[in-house]
């Protein structure tokens, strides 16, 4: 039997903040910067979303292609708002039966760091946007940025989820390979652990002239997934790889054009792969996520700034539901996507590369982003009091 | 290898930024095994209208030569200047320097007489004519700064700023010009560490720097306005004078901000620190400012920091605020904010005593010494 490959990828956009400032405090609600995000929106979908959608339809209906994807509430709001021929483009593929939805927190959120409330209720939201948009319902979850430990799988198990995708790092598998099914300890729940390695050569090194394995071609990489001992291997990347990372010139679209063909490997839709035979058992206590080297949670809570931020943001959370207004917690939902965080982190060294690059052109500064951030949750704080 | 450096200023006898870093530059040569020797003026001296010059050992490294010249030396009059620049040729050529470093435009024509000689020259540009004045250069300055540019085998900017100044309005080749920043002593600045002392409740603003329009302390007082406005416990202080004080104390005056903002004059060494020392945060909000060392300084001290997006100092600081000098608003944004959250005070400071670190004196002095080599060939 041919080796399994489960290609997943996430749909993300958060709303971002407007400049707000001190005196802004008490004055007004104009939070988000509509403009900037229009003009990303449009600009991603044009160079992405657009193309890559219709070619995976494309590949899904005649190369037997099969795809999983992970979009955000606040992602579909966007294209709702600003590009809804993002949606037709979703629909097109979900119509070739090629695709399977992963479930997660609607706002792209450390819900689960907030509380348990507050992550049911996120992903019950989710899944309504599921089922209303597409009459579909996941089986498999992947938390925010991977965020993963054993209480994550805990509390996906009581929301009724099978099995849970997360960061195949060594910090959690040891010796062992990623590609086999595993059991999260003191539960039902089925590991999925991403093969970084295979994933970051398309998501990161792809376009990269320095890299030995340049120029990467469908051939080549499809040798190495049909190479793999294991008996799946799950490639789990951002989206916006296909168009925006990589540029269309790099040749990343005529990339994936060929790569279903050129691997001879059966491309399958992640619940396929959920079983109860599991090659071993899972446990930690510390969480990862999938990013930066560290993987860890210190791209979002790593400083003084993050941390601070964060907690009043958790602070807030009983007053907002207390108060009862829709638009209030919705507002205060916004606000908790995980991107807000990860702007404000001032991590040095390889990584500070990749962060700048996802700060990029909404704040010129950590700091700046961070006052804009506290100064609008104080302004939120004092529309509660 | 025997370098001779030319400067208007040198620390602790005049010291703006130039003489510190001159200071700081000969200082660490020395260390390094360098035979360094400064030319400089001594102002004020009663002499001869003949040019003198004497010599006196400043540290164990490196000797200085002082000028005695006119009743005063005038930096207004040419006739003045070359009279200096002839004096300190006739004077240092007698050294045979395998290296001339001469210091913005005060020294150029003695630069370009040991040009003239054989002798490879350096001409290392501190600020540029068009930041000294806002903008309303005197033509001849131009000229001696176009001169000495042209002339030397070397050109240092002490910014990727100046050094564009340089390419664009003197039209220097870019190749030319190199870019070596200043650096900071930190252990100097370690005694202003620590948490300020003073009653509690108050919050102190600081600015240090020449009183003169480019420095941009008229902005900074009406973004003081709309602090107090939100705050009246913040005070201001400004340390330094220069020709705009009265100007500037009348502002404050007619802001109404008599009982927020002292003006201390200047401070010795001791004060300076007390003042950093006293601080929460420094605002830099210059018109022009071509690098900018009090901003490193007031880093290194311990205190986060405000500045303009003009100055140069910013190529090498990331963990501050930068802003427009004319946007008082959001200026004032940032003062109130680095006050009242202290885990972005906490933040900034923790990653600019790492980012501060690499900016040392001994490491300005490598890379001269570098560029001496260069072009001494």
């Amino acid at each position: 039997m041919s080796r399994q490959v489960a290609f997943c990828a996430v749909l993300h956009q958060p709303w971002r903040i407007a400049r707000y400032t001190f005196f802004d405090i008490g004055h007004h609600r104009n939070y988000f910067d509509d403009a900037l995000n229009r003009r990303l929106f449009e600009r991603i979908a044009r160079k992405s979303y657009l193309p890559a959608l219709k070619l995976m339809k494309e590949l899904c209906e005649d190369a037997g292609f099969r795809v999983n994807l992970s979009i955000t509430g606040t992602f579909f709001e966007q294209a709702k708002r600003y590009r809804p021929a993002v949606i037709r483009a979703l629909r097109e593929l979900h119509g070739t039966g090629g695709l399977e939805f992963i479930g997660e927190t609607y706002y792209h959120s450390l819900a689960f760091l907030l509380s348990e409330d507050e992550f049911r209720e996120q992903v019950d939201l989710h899944r309504k946007l599921l089922k209303d948009e597409f009459g579909e319902q996941a089986g498999v979850f992947r938390n925010t940025e991977s965020f993963y430990n054993d209480d994550v799988a805990a509390a996906v198990e009581r929301l009724g989820f099978r099995g849970v995708i997360t960061e195949g790092s060594e910090k959690l598998l040891g010796w062992r390979s990623p590609g086999y099914p595993y059991q999260a300890d003191g539960t039902g729940i089925q590991l999925f652990m991403r093969n970084y390695k295979l994933s970051d050569d398309i998501a990161f090194r792809f376009s990269a002239r320095g890299w030995e394995e340049w120029p990467l071609t469908a051939d080549k990489y499809g040798a190495w997934l049909e190479a793999m001992p294991d008996p799946f291997t799950l490639i789990f990347i951002d989206f916006e790889t296909f168009g925006e990372h990589h540029w269309e010139e790099t040749g990343i679209f005529e990339f994936l054009r060929h790569l279903p063909r050129k691997a001879r490997v059966e491309w399958v839709n992640i619940s396929k792969l959920l079983t109860r035979k599991f090659a071993d058992r899972l446990s930690t206590k510390d969480f990862l996520s999938w990013a930066d080297m560290d993987r860890d949670l210190s791209a979002w809570l790593g400083n003084d700034m993050q941390r601070s931020a964060f907690h009043f943001l958790r602070d807030l959370e009983g007053p907002v539901k207390a108060k009862g207004d829709p638009e209030l917690l919705e507002t205060w939902r916004k606000l908790t996507t995980s991107d807000h965080l990860y702007y404000l982190s001032t991590k040095l060294a390889g990584d500070e590369e990749v962060h700048s690059y996802f700060r990029g052109e909404a704040y010129s500064s950590p700091y700046e982003a961070f006052t804009n951030f506290m100064n609008i949750l104080q302004d939120l704080r004092s529309l509660i009091q | 290898m025997k370098v001779l450096i030319l400067s208007s200023e040198l620390w602790p006898v005049f010291s703006g930024g130039l003489g510190v870093a001159v200071y700081e530059l000969a200082r660490n040569l020395s260390k390094m095994g360098e035979s360094v020797t400064v030319a400089i003026p001594k102002l004020g001296w009663k002499g001869k209208l003949d040019a003198e010059v004497v010599e006196a050992p400043l540290s164990a490294g490196y000797s200085v030569y002082f000028y005695k010249g006119e009743p005063v030396l005038d930096w207004e009059s040419m006739k003045s200047i070359y009279a200096f620049n002839f004096a300190l040729f006739r004077s240092c050529s007698g050294k045979r320097p395998d290296v001339v470093h001469a210091n913005d435009w005060m020294t150029v024509p003695a630069a370009v007489m040991f040009r003239e000689a054989g002798i490879p020259v350096i001409f290392h540009v501190h600020s540029t004519e068009y930041d000294r004045t806002n903008n309303n250069p005197r033509e001849w300055v131009l000229e001696l700064e176009k001169l000495g540019a042209e002339r030397a085998d070397l050109v240092v900017a002490n910014s990727h700023r100046t050094r564009e100044q340089l390419v664009s309005l003197y039209g220097i080749p870019p190749e030319k010009v190199t870019v070596i920043y200043n650096g900071i002593d930190l252990r100097k600045f370690r005694k202003a560490l620590g948490r300020p002392v003073r009653k509690p409740g108050d919050r102190v603003v600081l600015f240090v720097g020449r009183l003169t329009i480019q420095k941009g302390v008229w902005h900074l007082l009406h973004a003081a306005r709309m602090v107090v406005n939100k705050d009246p416990r913040v005070k201001f202080i400004i340390v330094g004078e220069g020709p705009d004080m009265p100007f500037l104390i009348k502002t404050a005056i007619e802001l109404g901000l008599e009982r927020n903002v002292v003006f201390t004059g200047r401070l010795d060494d001791d004060g300076l620190m007390a003042a950093y020392r006293f601080s929460d945060i420094f605002v830099m909000p210059s018109v022009s400012e071509p690098f900018g060392i009090v901003a490193l300084e007031a880093m290194a001290s311990g205190t986060p920091l405000i500045i303009s997006k003009t100055a140069g100092v910013g190529e090498v600081l990331e963990h501050c605020f930068k802003v427009d000098y004319w946007d008082t608003q959001l200026m004032a944004s940032r003062i109130l904010e680095v006050l009242n959250y202290g885990s972005l005070r906490r933040t900034m400071l923790g990653n600019g005593a790492r980012e501060v670190r690499q900016l040392s004196w001994e490491n300005m002095a490598r890379q001269f010494a570098k560029a001496y080599r260069r072009v001494a060939r």
